[in-house]
């Protein structure tokens, strides 16, 4: 059984369908959430935590199924929500022991691990001020802190990174890399920020107007672009696409006279090398294309505004 | 070297499953109750309590010393005595200060956690909507029962313990006295508490719930004065709120005293049935509210 199962999940707000049928297995691990504004990652987040009943699936986390179970569940998830959140009168060490005592903790347990979270998540000193006088990014802190404080089994965090400067967001996401890498939390992610998905994630989940549009591994999905490649030829090149042709490697023309060139699996690369042999043509540039995140997650967006 | 070092270590303590209400109705006395404020609201509250076990303390010496030189003069104020109606008369005047401080405290409990968002956290902690509202209820009416029902309670043991003739058995006596200041108490405290809280769910701000509640209320009696002028029957007063909670007072303590309007033939039953329904309503409102941010 896998650790997140989502059976055709349909959720909606009234007569707006927010997530439409979808179905996805997650393992354990670091899993990147990501799509367009109103794609449903939030809604999908707040479903896992019970606060929207679907109209149809199921859901199990961690064995525990949804929403018939969803103590349990809150009893092993920590959850760092998108909104600014503020308690103005109370120090952040009062906040999280109240977080902790909510969660069934004692209260001397709750003290202590409100202050050892506190100093972890750097907020040493200032852990004796009222949150009213406290940044944005100490707020981001102290969300984390309260999620991580009953050290829990899974971590959903919503946009982690919003409103940080860069040393904030670089701290903030070397903090989330360290819990899950060091306690072995698995970690939801939901971000806009895809370089930090990139470096955090070992697993996305790509949706568009509340539908799946890619789910599972990040670095398959990084590796089958290098069957992507950028050639150049010395001209004319008519005989070389005639080969390509031939060969069954699909190109595209670019700028430039360079072809982009995407090879169906069972081709190796050196067939595109013995293509420009027949045509009695020479190489000049070849560079595997693309790679970066940004321009998977676009094409697979385009593959799916075009089906 | 510090105390904790920079690391996250696993939590090895035991969770406790039961009784989260009892946290949340912890956590709102302990930020009311640092307010100054309320502790100002509370003092003047208490000002009427120091005045009664004062009364109870001359009036018990007085009457137990023939030779006391203010026994004659005690003897012949009526409202000295220390009856029944003394509680009656403690929880009826403690009302408004009891409003203000209600206001005070349960004005926030809903709506200043929605507008700080911090339901999207509390509700992530294994929690129910109905312990959060238990406990937020609990708070508003713990805090009202200690003027009013409370401080019955010391003034009895004080009478008892100042009649100098009183046996142990003679505590339980009391027992009548203690139930109808129970009831009373409630009577005030739980209406106004869930009507408070209600409020409190639906506005978003405190300020707008307090000043909402006032309007409530005054637009509430107008309309009972109104009616009863224009209908030409004073019965019609006891639409109001408050009337009804006073008329409710008087049917417990089974004290007869007409303050502005006739009583003589409304049961005490119609009227429980009024004030039942308006609570109800309140405590739907609550729910609704409350239930909504939970589950969805």
């Amino acid at each position: 059984m896998a650790f997140i199962e989502v059976e055709n999940l349909t959720v909606s707000y009234g007569e707006t369908v927010a997530i439409n049928d979808i179905s996805f297995q997650l393992e354990p691990g670091v899993i990147g959430l990501i799509g367009p504004n109103g794609a449903g990652k939030t809604t999908l987040i707040r479903t896992f935590l019970g606060f929207i009943r679907p109209v149809q699936g199921r859901i199990t986390i961690s064995g525990f199924s949804l929403p018939k179970e969803i103590l349990k569940v809150r009893a092993i998830v920590g959850h760092m929500p998108e909104r600014e959140v503020v308690s103005p009168k109370v120090t952040a060490v009062s906040f999280l022991v109240y977080c902790g005592r909510l969660v069934g903790m004692s209260y001397v347990d709750a003290l202590e691990r409100s202050h050892e979270v506190l100093n972890y998540v750097g907020l040493q000193e200032a852990r004796y001020r009222p949150m009213q006088t406290y940044s944005t990014g100490m707020l981001q802190r102290v969300k984390l802190a309260q999620a991580i404080l009953h050290d829990p089994k899974i971590l959903i965090l919503d946009e982690p990174t919003n409103g940080l400067d860069p040393d904030g967001r670089l701290e903030m996401l070397q903090l989330i890399r360290e819990i899950s890498e060091q306690r072995g939390v698995t970690t939801i992610l939901s971000t806009h920020l895809l370089p930090d998905v990139q470096n955090l994630c070992s697993q996305i989940v790509v949706l568009k107007k509340g539908k799946l549009v890619y789910c599972g591994d990040l670095q398959s999905l990084i590796d089958s672009k290098v069957n992507h490649y950028e050639v150049s030829v010395q001209p004319p090149m008519e005989t070389f696409k005639e080969e390509l042709k031939k060969t069954g490697i699909k190109f595209q023309e670019l700028p430039q006279e360079v072809l982009s060139l995407h090879l169906p699996e069972s081709i190796q690369q050196q067939e595109i090398f013995r293509c420009a042999q027949r045509a009695g043509t020479i190489i000049r540039s070849f560079v595997p294309a693309g790679g970066s995140l940004a321009e998977l997650f676009q094409s697979k967006l385009d593959k799916e505004e075009v089906s | 070297m510090p105390v904790y070092s920079f690391t996250y270590r696993p939590f090895e303590g035991k969770y406790l499953r039961h009784f989260r209400w009892w946290i949340v109705f912890l956590e709102e006395v302990r930020l009311w109750n640092r307010s100054r404020i309320f502790q100002i609201l509370f003092l003047l509250g208490m000002l009427q309590p120091l005045a009664r076990f004062l009364q109870i303390l001359s009036y018990n010496s007085a009457m137990q010393d023939p030779n006391h030189p203010l026994a004659p003069l005690i003897r012949s104020v009526t409202w000295l005595k220390v009856n029944e109606e003394l509680y009656y008369n403690l929880i009826r005047l403690q009302a408004p200060i009891v409003l203000l401080l209600l206001l005070y405290v349960g004005a926030g409990t809903v709506c200043t956690d929605r507008k700080n968002r911090l339901w999207d956290i509390y509700f992530s902690k294994p929690i129910h909507w109905y312990d959060y509202l238990v406990g937020k209820l609990l708070s508003v009416i713990f805090c009202g029962l200690s003027l009013t029902f409370v401080p019955a309670v010391i003034l009895m043991f004080t009478d008892y313990v100042t009649k100098k003739s009183s046996t142990w058995t003679g505590l339980f006596s009391y027992l009548p006295v203690m139930g109808d200041s129970l009831m009373f108490s409630l009577v005030l405290v739980v209406p106004s508490a869930l009507a408070i809280v209600a409020a409190s769910s639906i506005f978003p701000t405190e300020n707008i719930t307090v000043i909402s509640v006032i309007t409530i209320l005054i637009a509430n009696t107008t309309l009972a004065g109104l009616l009863s002028n224009f209908m030409r029957d004073g019965n019609y007063m006891q639409i109001s709120f408050p009337v009804a909670i006073y008329f409710m007072g008087q049917k417990i303590f089974n004290v007869d005293r007409n303050i502005f309007f006739r009583t003589a033939d409304v049961s005490g039953f119609n009227m429980f049935l009024y004030i039942f329904f308006v609570s109800m309503l309140c405590l739907l409102i609550c729910i609704f509210q409350v239930r909504k941010a939970e589950r969805g």
